[in-house]
Order: C-alpha cells, then structure tokens, then sequence
C-alpha cells in the first residue's frame, strides 16, 4: 500500500514520526478526540436519525456513550492498554444510552478483550480487535440489521485487515478505515429502505465514522482541524407516515449489576416483551435496551436475577410527535428583527421561527439576517425588519441563499406585528409575490411611535428637543406625518400622541414597555390612556426594548 | 294530501322557534356526572350554563335511542303525516344521525328521509326551518329532502369564543392549541370544518373578534333581503342583539333570528360566546 494516495491534509509533508505502536495513553488520545468529534457533530447524527425509531436523539446518545468510555479510561493513568480498554469498556456499558449507545459499548468491550493481556498493539493486533469489536456488537442484537452501524463497523474492520497486512502505520490503516466506512455509510439507504425513503445515511453509521475520524486526527501528520470533512448530510425530507413509532411505546434501558443469569439467557427471557432488544455486557453487569409497552414489567422481570439501576424510560411516541410537529411539511417560515427580548417572546407566538435582536441602536448585519434565514427550515422565508434602518439590510439576504426570502417592509416592531397577524390569517397557499405588499396594505395599524429621552439637545421635524428630555416620536402609515411631541410627563404624551395621530376609529392601544421602565409605570401610562379614550381597548406588554421607555401600536 | 312533517334534534338550537314551525324535536341526553337530563326539557339553558362553570368535568352528551326517535315517527304519520324529513347533527359530532337512520328503517324507511346536514346549532336550525316553510307550503318528502340537502353545504357557522378553556376541557381544541397561555391576548374566530371546530382567524381583543365576524358575515352575504341567517350566543344575549342588529343594517337578511345555543356547542365554547350562522 506504498503507493496509496496521501490524504490532502498531509500531501507534500514529511511524516514526523510513524505511529506503529498504540498503548494505553495512545488509546485514551484516540478515544477522546473521537469523543470531541462526535461531540462536534452529534447535531447531524440527530437529524439523520429515521431508523429503528425516529426520534432524533442517536447522535446524542452515542456522544454520551463515548464520552462515558473517555471519562473512565482517562481515570487509568496507565500505559496499559488491557486496562485502559477495559475502564473503557466498562465506561461505555454504565453509561450507554439508546440503541446505537449499547451497540458501541459492545464493541468496546470486544476490543477490550481482544486486548485484555496486551501492553501494547501493532496494526495488526488493531484489525483483529476491531473484528472482535464488531463480532462482540453483532453477537449482543437479536436480530442485527444491515445498513446499520454494524455493516460500517464491519466495513472498516475488514478495511483494517486488508490494510494491515501489509502496513505498520497507524495512520495509513486507520485512513483505509474511514474511507471503507463513509463507502459503507453511502450504502446504508440501498440496505434499509426506510432510509432511502428519508434519503439519508444511517444515522449510527454516521456517527461511527464521525468517532473514527476524530481519532484518526490524534495520530501525528493529521492536521487536527480541517474545513473540507466532514461534508454535512442534508436531510431533505421530514418523517412520513411509515416511519412511525411501531407498536412499542417506552425506549427501555437499565444495568443489571450482580446478575445471575448470562446474557443469553436474559435476552431469551425478554424477547417476547418488546422488540430492538439488546443485551450487553458480562462478568454480572448486564446493560438491557429494549423498545416495549410495558417498562415496569421488563424491569421487574430482570429483577429477580439481579440489582436493576440506571434505568430510563423515554417515551418514543412523544419523542417522535416532537421531531413530526417541528418539521412538518411547512411551506413558509418568519424571520423577525426585535428591539427586545419581550418582542422576542411575542413575535416567536405569532410564529416567527427565529428572531434577531437589533433595533435603532443597534442594526444586524446582512449576515446576522442571513444567519436567521438559512436557520429556517421552510423553502420560504418571511423577513420582518421591524425597523426603517434594517429594511436595505434585510434586501440584501436574498442573492445570498437558496431560500425565497420576503422581505415585508416593516418600518417599526408595531407594523410588523399587525403585518404577522395578516400572515398568520393567510391562507398558505397565497401568492407570496403578492402577499409583502398586501399585508402592509391590509394592516389594521394607523400609527405607532415611542417614548423616549432624547440624547442630545436638537431640533427634529422643527421641534426643540434638550438633552435628557422626555419626548414621543410619532409614525403615521408609510412613513407619513412623523412628528415629535413633548409633555410633561409619559402619560401626557401618550395621550398626545394618540390624539395627534387621528385614528379616532382607533379599537385597540397597546403600550410595550421597555427594560427601563417597570409593569407598574407602564399600567399607569395605560390608565391614563383609558381615561382619555373610554372605547378603546388598551394593553400592557413587556416589549425589552432598550432604546425606548414606551413603544405604542395604535390599530384600527 | 296531508304535509309532510319535519323532525330535528334538540341540538338544532330553534326553542320556541320548533314549536310555532311545527318542527318535532327530539332531545339528546346530556350528563353531568351522574345527573342526567333530556336537552331543553329537563335542563334549561342558563341551568346548563350554570352547571357548566361550576362543574370540573365536560358534561357528556348521547345521542338519542333509535326507539326515542322510532316513537315520535311513529307518533307523526300516526296523525296523518304524508312523510318524514328528519334533519340532524353532523355525524361527525353524534351518532344521533345513525340513531335517526336506525328507526326510520324500522318504522317506514319509505316515507322518511334521514339527512345528514353535516352541520351544527343553529346552522342545522337555519335547514329545519327551511324544511318546514317547504312542507307548509306543500312540497312532497323527495323534494324537500333534495332542497334540504342542497343547502347544507351552504351553510357557514362562525363564532368568537372569549375563552379557550371549555375548548381544551372538552379535547376539542386542536390546531387552536398554541394560543393557550399566550402573551398577548389572542381570540379565535372559530369555524367547523368537517365536524371540527378549526381556527378561522386570529384577532387581538374580543370586542375586535366580534366586529370582524361581523364585517366577514356582511362581507359574504350578497344582495340584500336574501339571506337567512341565525345569531347565536351562550348566555349573551345583548350581545347577540347588537351583532343582528349591525347585520339587519348591513345587509336586511330575508330570516333573521338569534338563539342559546345549547350543550353540543356550548360544552365547547363555554358562556359568553357569540356566533353567526348563515345561507348567503
């Protein structure tokens, strides 16, 4: 294999050093950098996850999983490799979580004992471990299923061999690995139908090869970071109706400590209760995994062989309805720009998906309103500038991504959100062409200002303004008729600002108080308010704002 | 030739309105618990709406039995009438309809036509009403049938409901479930789709809601002196007024009437709703 193509990373370098030995400290890098990488992307092993169950939590139950390995092989501080591997397989049992957890910490344990009276290994004693790793994995499920972790562990075993045989560098054999592993995770939608309906790769799978790469960067002449790997699976469809919760409600797992009966035996014993079951592990510690309606009865049958601890029951049906309700097919999605967190709470209810803060002082950037956008999962995206100074910004998103962006002008947070409720009063399958336009048009606002202390002294739209001075600026619809008005105090200004803004017609006043002001100043400006205009409904809410005491939305 | 008689259910809405258009009305049952009453003739409106606030439970309503109905049919063509049209509840709501289908082949499946109106309240009562200006005026049972089947689809049922806690008490509340404990302040105009009650439209205050349906119900009705439509209230009844009194001014429905309505929609919308049905 001397003439095998270098990885880009290390093409042109000289190799420091050869890696042709692993001990126990050698061990314990790879496990921890595989840990890391897996930490870094379990995001993407979550959102791959359709199979045995959808409930998207595989790339975080195997990050606990190694981590669990980590935490206890790093307690060794030996050069050791039996012991290392053997706290790290005894980590990664009392610690496994989910299907794919159990699966890695079976093979943890089958590398441990292949190991169990070595000091050290070559890369040979490597690819014989990782056969006794996948064989251990394999042995542990009742029923294994192909196009699975198993078919990408067992790939990059039988990669280590072929490598192995002839070469004694760590690094050129663990390279072999992952490539013969993504090559096999490629093939996980032909082996497994439900995934190539979600047209995705297995989601375990995905996170094998994530573990394996991060080790593989341990080794010397690995650029320890990269920016072309991983490519980043997309998942481009959202569960259907067949990948559904089967007939077993409760993901079931627990430790059996002290048992009295070997594993086969238990697994026997429990097959009838439920399905996914895995039994794993020896020497009187048991780690059980299995899908069923009936927790407490698996529980209290697995008893009477032993100490039941570690047990965790998830509810799958929840699990899966969560994912289904977040993802379902939704045609289009609201980005909002908010001057304060209290905006921030409203709007997400009016269901904008993401919101930015920003606001007069404080304008986002082209790329912060990209950022919202593209973290919206709808080909559509609705984007509110709420703010006269953000609407160029916001016009600037759309060359930018993929998704159709609307921009809906919104000059201030209270014309966007009379603008959200005419979306959300839109049927979905409106023009959107035409849909920006007509939902400033249609907006049942007839004007919106704030309250607040001018910085410095000055003259706006005619009106002497001094430095600390309390003032209200007023916005009439499209931008008509600002003006500023002065008062003694903030409940006469906004009185006067509604009086000057002649919506007599006006239905509903709401005050937004911001984070300088307090719920109790803000009900007295309203009961002035109420006072003053006996028919009109006026509302208190927390707005956060900090650029102003009061923001207030007049409506129609 | 004697005319034919019409037959609803109690859960139509029409009161006193049955009685002067010769309408039988069946009741359901509703219960409270353990206390069980026949809808509108045991348990008055605001009894039931009393009940209702006070009770911790939805009160449970059941069709009424094949015999309950079998005995009024039976009643009916015993004094002479030609035929029966019996027009009920959305069966998507009840099984009254089954209940309905059920004794009329018992009695005399020739002579009585079961319809399923798929609507609820008053829009059912707006069909019935239809049904016995038909039969006044001397229509046979086909042709009443026909016409009372052609104006079910026609039928449009909005209401405001100020509070969503009777909606989420009694599981009906769906796709209306995000508004709970909401911030601001948000009303649904409330529509049925397909036997469910579905959101129509969000709206900030209930006075505001109110004014919307108002505007929306004008909106759909064209031409004036046409339209037939029905207020409905759960125990507000000032407030249904002022709605027909701003829809009579807007558009001078050729039917006009206003009615509790009773447990199969106030279970649901609790006191203090108000609503509209009409046929534009």
């Amino acid at each position: 294999m001397k003439d095998r193509e270098q990885p880009t990373s290390v093409a042109g370098r000289s190799r420091p050093v050869a890696v042709t030995r692993i001990g126990g400290k050698r061990f314990v890098e790879f496990v921890i950098a595989g840990t890391y990488f897996l930490r870094k992307y379990r995001a993407i092993v979550n959102d791959l996850n359709v199979f045995p169950v959808p409930d998207g939590d595989t790339g975080t139950n195997m990050f606990l999983t190694v981590r669990a390995a980590m935490i206890e092989a790093r307690r060794c501080r030996t050069e050791k490799l039996s012991a290392v591997a053997a706290a790290a397989a005894q980590g990664s049992l009392m610690g496994a979580r989910g299907n794919s957890g159990v699966i890695i910490s079976q093979m943890f344990r089958g590398f441990a004992h292949a190991v169990r009276h070595r000091e050290a290994i070559e890369t040979l004693d490597l690819a014989i471990a990782m056969n006794d790793a996948v064989q251990a994995a394999r042995h542990a499920l009742l029923k294994p299923v192909e196009g699975t972790i198993l078919s990408v562990a067992a790939a990059a075993a039988a990669a280590a061999f072929k490598a192995a045989v002839q070469e004694s560098d760590f690094l050129t054999v663990l390279h072999a690995m992952v490539d013969a592993a993504n090559e096999a995770l490629e093939k996980t939608p032909e082996q497994l139908p439900v995934l190539k309906e979600a047209k995705v790769v297995d989601a375990g799978g995905q996170g094998f090869v994530y573990f394996l790469e991060g080790s593989l960067r341990m080794l010397p002449g690995r650029a320890p970071y990269t920016t072309a790997f991983p490519r980043r699976p997309v998942r481009r469809t959202t569960f259907t109706a067949r990948q559904k919760v089967e007939q077993h409600r409760f993901c079931t797992e627990f430790v059996l400590t002290s048992a009295r009966i070997p594993d086969h035996a238990l697994r026997t014993m429990l097959a009838e209760h439920g399905d996914s079951l895995i039994v794993a592990g020896g020497d009187g510690a048991l780690r059980v995994h299995i899908h069923t309606d009936y927790p407490s009865k698996v529980m209290d049958l697995a008893r009477e062989y032993g100490d039941v601890s570690k047990s965790k029951v998830d509810n799958m049906e929840e699990q899966h309805n969560v994912l289904v309700v977040d993802r379902e097919s939704k045609p289009r999605g609201i980005v909002c720009v908010v001057p304060g967190d209290g905006f921030a709470k409203i709007c997400k209810e009016l269901g904008a998906d993401v919101t930015v803060l920003g606001g007069a002082t404080m304008n986002p950037s082209v790329k912060d309103l990209l950022v919202a956008v593209n973290k919206v999962l709808a080909p559509v995206v609705y984007l509110f500038p709420n703010d006269k100074n953000v609407i160029a910004a916001a016009r600037e998103v759309q060359p930018l991504t993929d998704r159709r962006v609307v921009v809906v002008p919104t000059r201030s947070v209270p014309e966007g959100i009379a603008a959200l409720f005419g979306l959300l009063n839109q049927p979905p399958d409106v023009d959107v062409e035409q849909s920006a336009d007509a939902l400033l048009g249609d907006s049942t606002l007839a004007a919106s200002g704030s309250i607040f202390r001018a910085g410095r002294d000055a003259t706006v739209f005619g009106v002497r303004v001094g430095n600390g001075e309390l003032m209200g600026a007023l916005e009439g619809r499209n931008g008509a008729g600002d003006r500023i008005i002065k008062g003694v105090d903030a409940e006469a200004i906004a009185a006067a600002m509604v009086a000057e803004s002649g919506a007599r017609d006006a239905s509903l006043i709401t005050l937004y108080y911001g984070s300088a002001r307090k719920l109790k100043e803000a009900d007295h400006v309203a009961e002035a308010l109420r006072q003053a205009y006996p028919n009109t409904a006026v509302e208190v809410y927390y707005g956060g704002q900090s650029s102003s005491d009061y923001v207030i939305s007049i409506e129609r | 030739m004697s005319p034919v008689a019409v037959v609803t259910d109690s859960t139509a809405d029409l009161g006193d309105l049955a009685t002067s258009a010769h309408i039988a009305v069946v009741p359901l049952t509703i219960s409270f618990g353990n206390e069980h009453f026949r809808d509108g003739i045991d348990l008055s409106r605001e009894e039931f709406y009393k009940r209702l606030a006070s009770s911790t439970h939805p009160p449970a309503t059941a069709q009424p039995a094949p015999s309950a109905l079998a005995a009024v049919y039976t009643r009916l063509l015993g004094a002479g009438a030609s035929g029966i049209v019996s027009l009920h509840l959305s069966s998507a709501l009840s099984g009254t309809y089954n209940s309905a289908a059920t004794a009329a082949r018992e009695v005399d499946a020739d002579r009585i036509v079961v319809i399923d109106t798929h609507s609820a309240s008053l829009g059912l009562g707006l069909i019935a009403l239809q049904a016995a200006e038909d039969a006044r005026l001397g229509m046979d049972v086909a042709t009443i049938a026909r016409r009372a089947r052609d104006e079910s689809p026609k039928v449009q049922l909005l209401a405001v409901i100020p509070t969503l806690t009777y909606l989420a008490r009694g599981g009906r509340i769906g796709a209306l479930a995000g508004l709970l404990g909401n911030v601001l302040r948000i009303v649904p105009i409330v529509t049925l789709k397909d036997g469910e009650v579905a959101e129509y439209a969000k709206v900030r205050t209930f006075t505001r809601a109110v004014d919307q349906m108002v505007d929306i119900t004008t909106s759909r009705i064209q031409g004036r002196g046409r339209a037939r439509v029905a207020v409905l209230h759960s125990v507000a009844p000032e407030l249904a007024d002022s709605v027909a009194r701003r829809i009579e001014a807007a558009v001078a429905p050729a039917l006009l009437i206003s009615a509790c309505v009773g447990p199969t929609v106030g279970t649901h919308a609790g006191p203090g709703a108000v609503g509209v049905a009409f046929i534009p």
